[in-house]
């Protein structure tokens, strides 16, 4: 339902909402905001610049749902804060058929719908010039406070707009919930209640496609955090494969124990004159009674000097060999910075996954100029593979992690 | 994706504790081992094998 209106300042014809509650309007044409009264002649207020960057998402009569509740917009305003004249907003007066009325802000993409509240609440001040207002038994902390003005006008309203700019405006903010307070010079304070909307919601509400409405800048000062619907239950998860882990090594700890299957020592020999080959090695043959990690830890006594071990790991009835080449090696000396050292005297070779059989290692050593060198070899085998281990706990720990490290970072653009 | 982040999580953490259970349970070493063997054949007696790499 709508009514016929002339601009007084074009003659432009439009049609607002037709309800007799209305007495000034925003012509959308030219711009011109003005009363039209059975009490007072028809006079333009004030005539806002009609070439808006960024034109309302919404027109006036447009109809949708929100929360349940079938409104019509009635009237658009466009406001800035006084002094800061980048910081602009729309705010869409909605009319329920049942009289009731809402405004739905837009701020940089953002949308809130703000309700009047019956409750007059009490501002009160901390220390440090902290304010918080406690309302449903929770603390908002004071976010803002600004006088705002009116810069566009376009459809119906049932006050003078323009008095808006006498308005000092506080507002308190506690997640996703926004408090307002209003207070003009010398009137009583009102109180309303804000919350988030999505873009996608207001799409859905007024039956518009999403590309249509203002792209989201930023992070709004109550919208929700994306983040934080995952994080308790991502934690938990998290929380409860640890244990499993946890619970599941002890059990393999006592199934499969960590045991030494080899400890020998040996004193290379040389193999040819004038070669660095030494004689080849054989070690006491050990036993693997289940699938598992076999650890080869050789440890040369060398200084200034190297010994090259190629251990060969062989399944003595299948005949299958398992081959890794190891430098071991020890530099040391003095220099003008003093002494230096760098050691490589002792490293380990896993080979893994290694089935059950009996098994010997063979090694095969060499040296500089075949020089007989001593050799440690210890041979240990092990299911707890502390790589698997820390890879695991790696990937459980990241999502968590990067989740929550989102969060944060979201939190942070929130007061940018 | 966001939506769905916790279910997939938590199906993606079951199979790899799945796996992480069945590695350690053989010994297998995820990163890989120190093993340069490609090929190899046995020939003679315990102790003497022809290894090609």
């Amino acid at each position: 339902m709508s009514q016929s209106i002339v601009c007084p300042s074009c003659r432009y014809t439009f049609h607002p909402l037709n309800t007799d509650k209305f007495s000034y309007f925003g012509c959308p044409f030219c711009g011109a905001f003005f009363v039209d009264d059975a009490d007072e002649p028809k006079r333009t207020l004030r005539c806002f610049d009609s070439k808006v960057l960024e034109l309302p998402a919404l027109a006036p009569t447009t109809e949708g749902e929100l929360e349940g509740t079938a409104y019509t917009v009635a009237g658009i305003i466009g406001k800035c804060e006084q002094g800061d004249q980048f910081v602009q907003w729309y705010e869409y007066i909605l009319f329920a058929q049942d009289g009731s009325t809402a405004t739905l802000v837009e701020f940089n993409g953002h949308w809130m719908l703000i309700k009047a509240i019956p409750d007059m609440l009490t501002v009160n001040s901390y220390a440090g010039g902290v304010s918080a207002v406690e309302y449903a038994a929770e603390a908002y902390p004071q976010y803002h406070t600004y006088k705002s003005k009116v810069t566009y006008a376009s459809g119906a309203f049932d006050w003078n707009i323009l008095d808006d700019e006498e308005i000092q405006a506080r507002e308190f903010i506690q997640g996703t919930r926004l408090l307002v307070e209003e207070q003009a010079n010398g009137e009583r304070e009102r109180w309303y209640l804000g919350a988030y909307i999505e873009p996608e919601s207001i799409a859905t509400a007024f039956g518009l496609p999403r590309a249509s409405l203002p792209a989201r800048t930023g992070v709004g000062v109550i919208q929700p955090n994306p983040y934080e619907r995952s994080r308790k239950p991502l934690l938990t998860i998290a929380m409860v494969f640890v244990v499993l882990i946890g619970v599941f090594q002890l059990v393999l700890t006592e199934i499969h124990p960590t045991s030494t299957l080899l400890n020998q020592e040996f004193l290379t020999e040389p193999d040819s004159a004038g070669s660095s080959r030494l004689r080849p090695i054989m070690t006491q043959p050990f036993h693997l009674q289940y699938p598992t990690a076999v650890n080869v830890h050789m440890r040369a006594d060398v200084s200034n000097d190297w010994l090259e071990v190629t251990a060969l790991l062989v399944n003595e009835a299948s005949g299958q060999v398992h081959e890794s080449s190891k430098s071991l090696e020890k530099y040391e000396g003095y220099d003008d910075e003093g002494s230096w050292s760098e050691d490589n005297s002792d490293k380990d070779i896993v080979f893994s996954s290694i089935p059950p059989g009996n098994y010997h290692l063979n090694l095969i050593p060499a040296s500089e100029g075949g020089k007989s060198l001593p050799l440690t070899v210890r041979v240990t085998h092990s299911n707890w593979i502390l790589s698997n281990f820390i890879l695991i706990l790696i990937a459980i720990i990241s999502v968590p992690a990067i989740n929550q490290i989102s969060y944060k970072v979201f939190e942070q653009k929130r007061f940018l | 994706m966001k939506k769905h982040l916790v279910p997939i999580y938590m199906i993606g953490i079951a199979l790899l504790f799945g796996g992480y259970i069945w590695s350690s349970w053989n010994g297998y070493r995820i990163l890989g081992d120190d093993n340069e063997t490609t090929q190899q054949q046995r020939s003679g007696s315990r102790g003497h094998y022809f290894y090609h790499k």
